[in-house]
């Protein structure tokens, strides 16, 4: 983003400041001029803004900006007005004299409070983007209680999210059928979110903090490393650099969450703003809802702060951030939470975890005839985390550093090069003891990894765009590496566009780190020496149409990817049903995924979206090929959206509809009865929410899992936790029944400044 | 007497609810695309007394259909101005009476 800032900016600069760009202003103005017009759309901040409409005014003649805001125009004889628009900015009118390159600033318009950027885009896919990427945006994160990133994607098609296990409240995401390990996890567009920060992450984002968040399907461009496999999914944090501001949100449910946010801008000068983001939640209430006499749901307390500056000039820009977070989660048997005499020995859940990140971008632009920025990232976290489950503990002491330089440029208007090198620190210290009152065991794991990659960018007017990457890595662990990835989109009109992608990724897999809340069953837990890399190439294709019907625009996608496993950490379940053995891949994996998504809007007042997901994912146990346990077979999505005509109130609606799966093999207990099911049913899950919107803010009251679907007994054996067949890892569905919530919105602005 | 006093109130009242009525105030501006009527959309729908807000693009008009109990065109007139578009009303017509409480 940096990057593509720069060069805006610089653009801008060099427009107004360049006598050769007036003179040749001048004289094409007075020429029948017919080669199209090069331009940027970019806001105040430079930020480029993907999607805005450009068009001849007095007509319906233009285009729409790409993903780096750029463009291509067809002069019209006679018209000189271009206008500019986009949701969320004030239009913007440009008489054009002719010049061959403009800018176009944009500035925030209609911001009047944080609901009413919502637009008709809820859950778009970018369609300019090369690869398949869906937008969550800020209009999507309020249509339901995105109280965490977790929650965040409740109304997206692509990305499942479930509970780990029962008694945690971790919640894992999937992607193409696939763990989230293999999505790779980036704020800010830079790498995060890694190894013990994995099992909780989708806790650590607070909703009301993200002004975005995208979803790359398949192959990633090999700037950000090697890690993604089946995927990315970036996370833009509200900027300073917006309008001044303070937003408050007061949250509050009917299981006993409370929640308080807070955001504030402040711009120092014109070059330097500062933001703070504070997050606090307690859940004081424990429940057990199912009488099993485990609270269904640990109580978590959390405070999360963030302080985050922007510095920039024409030819530079810095942005820092530090981040801190701490977070209890305690759950476990319903008598942990009161006084209750000592024989009766109740099973405790305690973990506690301190987290530090910081990050610096700094980007400076270099030539700017050739668009040419050079970009240095400095990151760091701290992950400090300590877990009892019961007589089991696990701690980690994680640090890592993440440094990354990159140089762009425009070779012409169709060739451009992108070229950098990165270094990647990760350092586990781990305690734990994997059997109840055992031997206390250390180990201390260091990753090193310096790469350098190179990837170059066809770009024809938009309409053709090719893309190829290579990286080299070299690890101290596992040696050197090469990950090619390739993506091509062809796009030849508004209505019609193709894409596909191919590539390689790899991940260094942390079994405690990444899978300690498997402690919260008596499975013993086997790790085999010598884990390799985990190793897969993935290739999909996509094929979106965009088209109006009765007026309306009706926008259709299909997709399909595959995913070729060449090494996993199998976490056999099957094999020992008293046992979980994490070890190399011994035989084949893969997974297919198809996925077709209808959006259309019924009037201007009800918009309507459906999406139908099939996924065959399979992985060798013991040398049988059998599909992964706890994944359902499809999912289907439909959502809607009702506005009143002045869009004072808002209701959404979303259905999901799950297939069935399989559970690990079960085992026969002694009355003859398995110990689980083999499979479980399909499911439905209801989420609906009313917002009405004031001057002020917003009041938002709604409903989560409103079918009331819940996995009774979800905990094997609860009422022995301390026996042999204690087991919360079972979990396919949600562990609560209805939940209710209401909210309340507040924004304050800078009326001296704004 | 003060039967009478109170007949009347209620008479004048139940005349000015009956005089109260949705009308429709049609404002010449110099918008030009969807995204125009959406920035003014957004940022005069909170004006109070106003039902649902039109636009013709071609024509560069807005229609607001509002409640004249509660506000009248100038004001409405002079909140799109506040966006920062230009705003002149060319007409200001009555279209549905109000029902008769």
């Amino acid at each position: 983003m940096i990057s593509h800032s720069w060069k805006m900016n610089h653009y801008r600069h060099f427009l107004s400041s360049t006598k050769a760009a007036l003179l040749l202003a001048l004289l094409f103005g007075c020429l029948p001029l017919r080669a199209q017009i090069r331009g940027f759309v970019q806001n105040v901040e430079g930020d480029a803004i993907a999607g805005a409409n450009i068009v001849w005014a007095g007509t319906s003649k233009g285009t729409v900006s790409n993903e780096k805001g750029g463009f291509f125009l067809e002069p019209i004889t006679g018209k000189t007005e271009i206008v500019t628009s986009f949701i969320g900015y004030a239009n913007d009118t440009l008489r054009w004299r002719g010049e061959s390159s403009i800018i176009i600033v944009l500035r925030e318009g209609i911001v009047m409070n944080d609901v009413e950027i919502a637009s008709q885009r809820t859950g778009m896919k970018l369609n300019l983007a090369t690869s398949n990427t869906e937008l969550i945006e800020t209009a999507d994160l309020l249509r339901f209680a995105c109280c965490n990133l977790g929650e965040s994607f409740s109304a997206n098609p692509s990305v499942d999210v479930s509970y780990s296990d029962a008694a945690t409240g971790a919640k894992q995401i999937k992607l193409l059928g696939l763990s989230g390990r293999y999505v790779q996890m980036l704020t800010e567009n830079i790498p995060n979110f890694r190894g013990a920060a994995t099992p909780f992450a989708l806790s650590y984002v607070p909703g009301p903090w993200m002004q975005s968040i995208q979803v790359s399907k398949g192959a990633a461009t090999v700037k950000n490393g090697y890690e993604s496999i089946t995927g990315q999914i970036n996370i833009e944090f509200l900027k300073p650099q917006s309008e001044e501001a303070l937003d408050l949100n007061v949250y509050g449910d009917s299981k006993g969450k409370a929640e308080t946010n807070m955001s504030v801008n402040y711009h120092l000068s014109d070059k330097l703003s500062t933001g703070l983001l504070v997050h606090m939640e307690n859940n004081f209430l424990e429940h057990d809802m199912n009488h099993d006499n485990f609270v269904d749901m640990p109580r978590v307390k959390q405070y999360n702060i963030q302080n985050r500056w922007m510095y920039h000039t024409d030819l530079y820009a810095l942005q820092a951030s530090v981040k801190g977070m701490s977070e209890r989660r305690h759950g476990g048997n319903m008598q942990t939470f009161v006084l209750v005499h000592p024989e009766t020995n109740p099973y405790s859940i305690d973990i506690s975890t301190r987290r530090w990140e910081s990050f610096v971008k700094n980007a400076y632009f270099v030539n700017p005839d050739k668009g040419s920025n050079i970009a240095l990232i400095l990151s760091g976290s701290r992950h400090v985390q300590d877990a009892v489950y019961g007589k089991k503990f696990y701690g980690i002491d994680e640090l890592n550093g993440y440094a990354s330089l990159m140089y762009e440029t425009d070779i012409d208007d169709i060739h451009s090069l992108s070229t950098g090198a990165s270094l990647n620190f990760d350092d586990f210290r781990q305690d734990y003891s994997l059997v109840a009152d055992g031997v206390r065991n250390h180990d201390d794991e260091k990753e090193c990894v310096p790469g350098a990659y190179v990837q170059y960018t066809f770009n024809l007017h938009d309409k053709l765009v090719m893309m190829g990457g290579i990286r080299a890595d070299y690890s101290n662990l596992y040696g050197a590496f090469v990950t090619p990835r390739a993506h091509i989109k062809w796009a030849p009109n508004d209505i019609f566009s193709l894409r596909a992608s191919g590539g390689k990724g790899y991940r260094t897999p942390h079994v405690l780190a990444e899978s300690h809340n498997m402690l919260a069953s008596s499975r013993q837990i086997v790790i085999d020496k010598h884990l390799k890399q985990e190793e897969a190439w993935n290739s999909g294709i996509s094929a979106s149409l965009h088209f109006p019907l009765f007026d309306t625009p009706l926008t259709l996608s299909l997709e399909y990817y595959y995913t070729h496993i060449i090494n996993q950490l199998v976490a056999d379940m099957d094999t020992d049903p008293h046992a979980v053995h994490f070890h190399n891949l011994q035989g084949t994996a893969f997974s297919h995924t198809t996925q077709a998504n209808a959006t259309y809007d019924i009037s201007d007042a009800i918009s309507v979206s459906a999406a139908f997901r099939f996924m065959d994912a399979r992985t060798t146990y013991n040398g049988i090929l059998r599909e992964l346990p706890l994944t359902s077979h499809y999912k289907s999505l439909f959502s809607g959206t009702w506005k009143s005509p002045l869009e004072l109130w808002q209701v959404d609606v979303t259905l999901q509809m799950n297939g069935g799966g399989r559970l690990p093999n079960p085992y026969t207990l002694p009355d003859g009865n398995l110990s689980w099911d083999a499979t479980y049913e399909p499911y439905q899950i209801l989420n609906a929410q009313v917002t009405r919107l004031f001057r002020w803010g917003s009041i938002y009251a709604g409903g989560e899992n409103l079918t009331g679907t819940c996995q009774e007994y979800a905990i094997i054996d609860a009422s022995n936790p301390w026996g042999g067949n204690f087991d919360s890892t079972m979990i396919w569905g949600p562990l609560e029944k209805a939940m209710f919530y209401a909210g309340i919105r507040f924004k304050f602005k800078n009326k001296q400044k704004n | 007497m003060k039967k009478r006093i109170l007949l009347s109130v209620a008479l004048m009242a139940l005349v000015v609810t009956a005089s109260a009525a949705i009308r429709e105030v049609t404002l010449q501006t110099n918008l030009h695309c969807e995204s125009c009527v959406k920035t003014i959309k957004d940022k005069i729908k909170f004006e109070k007394g106003l039902k649902k807000i039109a636009a013709d693009v071609p024509q560069k008009t807005i229609i607001l259909t509002y409640d004249d109990k509660f506000t009248s065109s100038e004001t409405l007139a002079e909140a799109v101005r506040k966006t920062g578009y230009q705003a002149s009303i060319i007409e200001d017509k009555k279209v549905e009476k109000k029902k008769k409480k």
